[in-house]
């Protein structure tokens, strides 16, 4: 016998912890060996046997070596998983020289650090490595390769054995499919499964794995008192069609896909419209949707007919992950891009680990290292997702620099198209009429600014609207900008949040206030701003109010701009975003008054030179920015990319602004200065018409009123946030993952590794996006591909039984390891198909087995075998997950709200300001909607509940696709102490007060609601002892912190 | 009793935060190989540790390396020199000589400028990384980074992978304790210091001890609960879940939820003690600033973080800054970072001297660390110029965990722009901690959704230099 340092050696050189065999020695040849293959990577066989130079060496070419030059790469053409491999050496001769380090090429090459590339051996394996190269290398056999290849089980179609007979199973374990396999697992280890389950346990049991609350201790009793031979089976039926099912296992989907309500990162900002997700799981499970369609939904349900607000809906499955909304902004093209990278990277691993239990996400910057899927299958899989974007955009066009979560309008393409236009028949109308009242205006208007003054290139006098003279560079208002009476202003006393933008412009949801300009065609090199302010108040923030920017660039973006910053020397500047090429141009300090008028330009000359102007005389000293850029000092702006942007605000009301496309001289300014403005309101304007034109413009302007109000009455669409689909981009292969190694370009393909499909999706050159994504998610969910059903009956298996047949329920690939009970998978998901991929069907079969109804009972002899239960001998007891733990909380005190679907509940207020980040403060008011179920609270990442945390709630951008149940101090302290108990604690007392007048009958009701029990002799004296000397709440608390309350068996 | 219990339970039902690795060294050896066998088991920690535990200090929003321990002349020499480099604003700008003075300090003679007095008198303890690189340009992303290796949201702290690989000390503390800036949390939040994918043993505690209200969640009897009635339904609760755990033997995770019950019941009293400062003599406390306006919430975690230590807290981690007031000097760099120079100052060099002269900084490693330096190049002009973020070369520095100290390891370019020698990832730095700790970084390792995690990714080497 080995030691047991060589046994692990040689058999699993590489373990996890986590997933240790204890099964007997005779079966780890066979049966541990293929459930616990799990954990092959990283870690290290070399220093499982200090004395066997071999082996440590041999597992440091495994470990560093084999995965490029093994039998199957053979990069350079070598092979080194063989001695005659390494002897024959690849295209730059033998690799090795036994007995002489100096001379073997292998040693040399590591020594140089050029192996293995990128990343060299620690000197303790190069000292390995060399001394048994000097030793004479010996090589007892060949190293495998720790990877899986074509014929890996879950790659191969779905076989279809029958379910074993020769074990000769008692009568009640013959009738089920399960039964025959689990029965026959069991045998071949020696091993009986445990007599059937009380109906007490077992009506608990279904109830909690079905819906997740316990049952009502009338429907314990009924049960128990039922005595007709399908009574097990109209529980099951009854709890598959309760609407509480859905909510059940809507949470289970929840986790798999990272469900977060908020961004994430730096700010971790709110996401307000993707409940209604949540909403579409829900009913989708208590519907029994066919998985089929469940998954195509979810992939391209905006495409795949028939589309639905709910298809629509479902697709938000692919935006969820944390969008590092700063990082798309930076100036750096290189950090977007791998951001952008980053977000795909985990869009492309949710759909495949979710849907195919494949983890095709860790090709993306090298084959992958332990199944057989190679870089370019990622990029191509990914080429169906490449236009996919969280409907979180920025509006680069009105100066947003940011990224804000939003919601994707719910209109199916013919709701759009009538909207559409509708939409664009009355806003055409809408111009015609603006373009007849502006000639009407302007008609009555000089038009000159006055025969002294410079002529601009525009000008904005906002007498009724934000049209320009000159120049087509009409303004369009973004939020709560209007021209009104001759100003540009902010529309006073709005509530801005409560007015959102329209639904069907990707523009977020909080906009800041502007007049935008249409794009400037022709270069503005040379330039003037200049603008006429009506002070209000004085900002106490600095305060930007007209600027010409450049459209390309995000927080990059060019800017020039006239500003106002107080502090302790107030001052007129120039602004460019970041203060590059602002400069204090020592002006006096500036005390604006409010109620007067103040004139401010700045000039831009060609050598650089910036001058500010106040009320047309030069405001403290020309100046030559400090800085070199790309443009040089003076920032070009090119033809069709740049606008003018105003900022409405209360501080200052602009009555008039000019853009000059050259730099005005001090001369010119003061002239312009002098002449001044003219300003008319537009009631002005109406005096100087004659009749005929003030009726034209009354009806004019009813009809716009009549319009615009129509437009306004317009419904706005429902919101989710779904995925936006931006432009398509072509796809290309990232060379070892890096954004700036741009590799050949690709299109929508499967993965050719899977057995009996074809990987080409057939699209023509011509596919749309929505085709081609469509074709993916078909290829994915297709009859044929058999990871689709073999991954969603492992993790229905999983939700019944603790743990799947493969127990990493997300990676059916090599690190996930063999299955348990692989006929009966196949058996299983073959049988899925044919119920039309029904997953009540499938609950049922494994409700109904005789498997899943045995009892818990601990056998000590067959835990020495198999501790973890792989084979089922028993029903393995579990903690309620925390979801579980918070409804049964309420379900007991009666203080449940069983409302279902809706906005989801803010257990939090949002805290002032103290940064960018978000400041939720969790809360602990009693109100109605925090007593719904767990799965209606708000996901957001940072406003976690420390109670459901301590119980192994995840973090909510982590895929989570098995719960862990940990035992901890703060979980003890949690359930002790937590204000959500303490209520739980009140009201399940006051209920117990409300429902049994005496004593006895208070005790009894109290067991029966929280364990589906009477008590105990024992356990009525000494509840009853507990009650009387320190109250009904005592007793609530202590039920609700037991064992058998928290634990299902 | 182990022998019987799933060894995956065992990892989950420690109830004081046990880490596998030290489970599995503490029990007798017949008992592992059936239980926990496993090639790492025999050897825990991996390697003889020179640290038992550490204090991390977190400089958030990237303090500047050029202006305090990276002296660049060359800087002075080209003060005001147009130098075009990318930046994360995007907006290049003259390159900008350090407004304060550098001097030589300590007998090692180490640079540190005039910024930070009283941490330059501990030089002689500091052990300089002046070729640091990180990978983002942008605060969440490089925080992440420094915490758990990762730019990505959901990958476990640092703090919880020692957690995870030494376990814990005690049995009536968190294992992993975060004490954060009152003023705000980094950008991020609370993600950076989440267990991601690890057991919720080894998640990070903050404690709230600036404000009214529970240090830890949920630790005392609510209102209106009266001690005596607490002990009477509690001993109620003790004999049902015995009598349970009785009825259902093998399952050994209601023993284990006994256990936190007990450890619960402890830490109601030990949080508290730890948290009261005034237990603290005057001295010690001015030694760390304490008491005064710019001083008092650092020297408050600090003290804090030693007296945790001093319990058997493995990984202390201390915020200084957050999304709100922190490091990031965009505009007006001498304002900035003179203030916050000045509350970061006293405080940490106080740990440093409280830790020596309690003969505790030998096996506490302290790692002042910061997301990243910002640029050799001004962002913006005049009195109120800032400087941008600069991911691409900043210092960090190590203390005590039996490092020499009075050293720099590693050299920036002339600018301070790039790493003229030896530079060093952040991979680098946790690979180094882990192994001072005496753990292999490519051996401590959790499997999740297909891949043997590492708190290094695929990457980091153990900085030799840095430790011999």
């Amino acid at each position: 016998m080995a030691s047991p340092g060589q046994f692990w050696h040689t058999d699993w050189p590489d373990l996890d912890p986590n997933a240790l065999p204890s099964l007997p020695r005779r079966n780890r040849s066979s049966v541990s060996r293929v459930l616990f293959t799990a954990t092959l990577l990283h870690c290290t066989a070399l220093y499982a046997a200090p004395d066997a130079l071999e082996q440590t060496a041999t597992a440091v070419l495994e470990r560093r070596c084999i995965q490029c030059h093994g039998p199957s790469t053979q990069q350079g053409q070598l092979d080194l998983s063989t001695r005659a491999g390494a002897l024959q050496g690849g295209t730059r001769g033998p690799a090795l020289a036994p007995g002489d380090p100096a001379g073997s090429l292998l040693v040399a090459r590591i020594a140089a650090e050029e192996m293995p590339p990128g990343s060299p051996l620690p000197a303790d394996e190069r000292q390995e490595l060399r001394k048994w190269v000097a030793a004479g290398a010996a090589w007892p056999e060949p190293i495998a390769e720790r990877r899986a290849g074509l014929d890996w089980w879950s790659l191969q179609p779905l076989g279809n054995q029958a379910p074993p007979t020769s074990d000769s199973p008692p009568p009640d374990w013959q009738a089920s499919a399960i039964d025959r396999w689990i029965f026959s697992g069991l045998a071949s280890a020696g091993l009986r499964p445990a007599p059937p389950a009380g109906r007490r346990d077992l009506i608990r049991r279904a109830s909690y794995t079905l819906i997740g609350l316990p049952p009502e201790p009338a429907q314990v009793e009924a049960f128990l008192n039922d005595a007709s031979p399908d009574a097990y089976e109209r529980l099951v039926d009854r709890l598959l069609a309760s609407p509480h099912y859905g909510e059940r296992w809507a949470r289970h989907w929840l986790d798999l896909v990272r469900f977060a309500e908020s961004e994430g990162f730096e700010r971790d900002l709110p996401r307000e419209h993707a409940w209604p997700y949540r909403d579409y799981l829900i009913r989708s499970f208590n519907d029994d949707k066919p998985y089929r369609r469940f998954a195509i939904e979810q992939l391209a349900g905006d495409v795949a007919e028939p589309v639905t607000h709910d298809s629509i809906v479902a697709t938000t499955m692919l935006t969820l992950g944390a969008v590092d909304a700063v990082g798309l902004t930076s100036a750096l093209a290189d950090e977007r891009t791998l951001i952008r990278e980053d977000l795909l990277e985990d869009m492309l691993g949710t759909v495949t680990q979710t849907f195919l239990g494949i983890t095709v996400n860790c090709a993306r910057c090298h084959d992958h290292k332990f199944d057989p899927i190679t870089q370019q299958e990622y990029y191509q899989m990914k080429a169906a997702f490449q236009a996919v974007w969280p409907p979180t955009r920025p509006h680069p066009e009105a100066g947003l620099e940011i990224y804000l979560p939003h919601g994707r309008p719910l209109l199916t393409p013919t709701e759009k198209q009538a909207r559409d236009e509708r939409i664009s028949g009355i806003e055409r109308r809408l111009e015609q009429i603006d373009s007849e009242l502006g000639s009407l205006y302007r008609s009555a208007k000089p038009r000159n600014v006055s025969s002294d003054a410079p002529t601009p290139l525009a000008r904005w006098t906002f007498d009724f609207d934000g049209r320009a003279d000159f120049a087509p560079l009409h303004l369009r208002f973004v939020g709560n900008a209007e021209a009104h009476s001759g100003t540009f202003r902010k529309i006073p006393d709005r509530d801005e949040s409560s007015d959102p933008p329209q639904a069907d412009q990707d523009v977020p949801g909080v906009v800041p206030n502007f007049g935008v300009s249409a794009v400037i065609e022709g270069e503005i090199a040379e330039k003037t701003l200049e603008a006429w302010l009506e002070v209000d108040s004085v900002p106490e923030k600095a305060q930007t109010v007209m600027e010409i920017r450049s459209l390309s660039g995000f927080r990059g973006a060019s800017v020039d701009g006239i500003r106002f910053v107080p502090g302790d020397s107030p001052r007129w500047e120039n602004y460019s975003i970041g203060r590059f090429r602002s400069q204090d141009s020592g002006g006096p300090d500036e005390a604006p008054k409010p109620g007067t008028r103040v004139h401010v330009a700045i000039s831009y000359r060609q050598d650089g030179t910036i001058t500010v102007f106040r009320d047309g005389a030069s405001y403290g000293k020309p100046y030559l920015p400090d800085v070199s850029v790309p443009a040089g000092r003076l920032q070009i702006y090119r033809s069709g990319d740049a606008l003018l942007r105003f900022e409405a605000n209360e501080h200052f009301r602009i009555s008039e602004a000019r853009l000059y496309d050259k730099a005005l001289s001090g001369d010119q300014v003061a002239s312009s200065y002098a002449a001044g403005i003219e300003n008319f309101d537009a009631a002005q304007l109406r005096e100087r018409m004659p009749q005929s034109k003030r009726e034209r413009i009354a009806t004019l302007e009813r009809e716009r009123e009549r319009l615009a109000a129509e437009l306004k009455g317009l419904p706005k669409p429902k919101l989710a946030y779904a995925a936006a689909i931006g432009p398509s981009e072509p796809t290309h292969v990232l060379l070892r993952g890096q954004v700036d190694q741009v590799g050949r370009q690709v299109n929508p393909a499967g993965l050719s590794c899977v057995q009996g499909l074809q990987a080409d999706l057939d699209l023509s050159s011509r596919a749309d996006e929505g085709e081609r994504r469509l074709a993916m998610a078909e290829w994915i969910a297709h009859p044929s591909n058999p990871l689709f059903p073999r991954a969603i009956v492992n993790r229905v298996w999983q939700q019944h039984f603790g743990h799947g047949f493969v127990t990493n329920p997300s990676d059916l690939g090599f690190n996930g390891g063999q299955p348990t009970h692989p006929e009966l998978l196949d058996w299983l998901a073959s049988d899925f198909v044919r119920q039309g991929w029904s997953l009540k069907a499938l609950h049922k079969r494994i409700l109904m087995s005789r498997a899943f109804r045995q009892s818990s009972r601990f056998d000590p002899g067959a835990a020495a075998q198999d501790a973890d239960n792989r084979l089922l001998w028993r029903f393995l007891p579990r903690r309620l997950d925390a979801e579980s733990v918070r409804d049964s909380m309420l379900a007991v005190s009666g203080d449940l709200n069983r409302a279902f679907n809706g906005p989801s509940f803010r257990p939090f207020e949002i805290g002032e300001a103290r940064g960018a980040l978000k400041r939720y403060l969790l809360t602990h008011a009693d109100t109605p909607d925090r007593r719904r179920r767990t799965v209606y609270r708000m996901n957001i990442i940072t406003a976690g509940d420390p109670m459901l945390e301590a119980l192994d709630c995840p973090l909510p951008a982590v895929k989570t696709p098995q719960r862990r149940s940990t035992t901890t101090a703060l979980q003890a302290l949690s359930l002790m102490n937590n204000a959500f108990v303490q209520q739980r604690v009140q009201g399940f007392s006051a209920r117990l007060r409300r429902e049994a007048p005496r004593p006895d009958g208070r005790v009894r009701r109290a067991f029966a609601l929280a364990y589906g029990r009477s008590p105990n002799g024992h356990e009525m004296a000494a509840s009853k002892r507990l009650v009387q000397d320190h109250g009904l709440d005592s007793l609530c608390w202590g039920l609700l912190n037991s064992s058998e309350f928290l634990y299902v068996r | 009793m182990f022998a019987k219990s799933s060894r995956r339970q065992l990892l989950l039902d420690a109830a004081g935060g046990f880490g596998w690795l030290a489970l599995a060294s503490m029990l007798p050896s017949g008992v592992l190989r059936s239980a926990a066998a496993s090639p790492t088991a025999s050897s825990v920690p991996h390697f003889k540790p020179r640290a038992k535990r550490v204090i991390q200090i977190f400089a958030v929003g990237g303090m500047s390396h050029l202006d305090t321990f990276d002296f660049k002349p060359e800087l002075h020499q080209r003060d005001g020199k147009p130098y075009a480099m990318p930046t994360f604003f995007g907006q290049g700008g003259s390159l900008r000589a350090c407004p304060w003075e550098f001097r030589r300090h300590g007998q090692s003679g180490l640079w540190v400028s005039s910024l930070l007095p009283h941490l330059a008198e501990q030089a002689d303890r500091l052990t300089l990384l002046r070729s640091m690189v990180a990978k983002s340009a942008n605060h969440m992303p490089a925080v992440a980074q420094m915490n758990t290796g990762f730019t990505l949201t959901g990958f476990p702290a640092m703090g919880s992978w020692v957690t995870y690989g030494l376990g814990t000390e005690n049995q009536d503390l968190p294992s992993f304790v975060v004490l954060p800036d009152p003023n705000s949390h980094p950008w991020g939040g609370s993600a950076q210091w989440t267990n991601g994918f690890l057991p919720a043993t080894v998640q990070g505690t903050a404690l709230r001890t600036h404000s009214d209200g529970d240090p830890v969640p949920d630790l005392t009897t609510p209102d209106g609960v009266s001690a005596t009635a607490r002990r009477g339904a509690a001993a109620w609760l003790r004999e049902m879940n015995r009598s349970y755990a009785d009825a259902h033997p093998g399952d050994s995770s209601l023993k284990a939820r006994i256990r936190s019950y007990e450890v619960a019941a402890k830490m109601q009293l030990s949080v508290p003690e730890i948290a009261d400062l005034n237990l603290e003599s005057e001295a010690t406390r001015r030694l760390y600033g304490h008491g005064e306006e710019a001083t008092q919430n650092l020297a408050k975690n600090c003290l804090l973080a030693r007296r945790l230590v001093e319990r058997g807290v493995r990984f202390v981690q201390i915020y200084h800054g957050g999304s709100g007031k922190s490091w990031d000097a965009h505009s007006n760099l001498v304002k900035n970072h003179e203030e916050r120079a000045q509350e970061y100052d006293r405080p940490v060099a106080g740990l440093l001297a409280d830790l020596q002269g309690r003969g505790l900084l030998e096996d506490t490693l302290v790692l002042g660390v910061t997301e990243f330096g910002r640029t050799p190049v001004s962002q913006g002009t005049g009195t109120g110029a800032g400087r941008d973020h600069h991911p691409s070369c900043f210092t960090c520095w190590m203390a005590g965990g039996g490092l020499s100290g009075g050293r720099a390891y590693g050299a920036s370019d002339e600018l301070g722009y790039r790493p003229a020698s030896d530079p060093v990832t952040i991979y680098d730095l946790h690979a180094t901690a882990l192994h001072l700790l005496g753990l292999d970084h490519e051996r401590l390792t959790f499997y999740h959704n297909g891949i043997n995690r590492r708190l290094t990714d695929v990457h980091g080497h153990v900085v030799e230099g840095l430790i011999s």
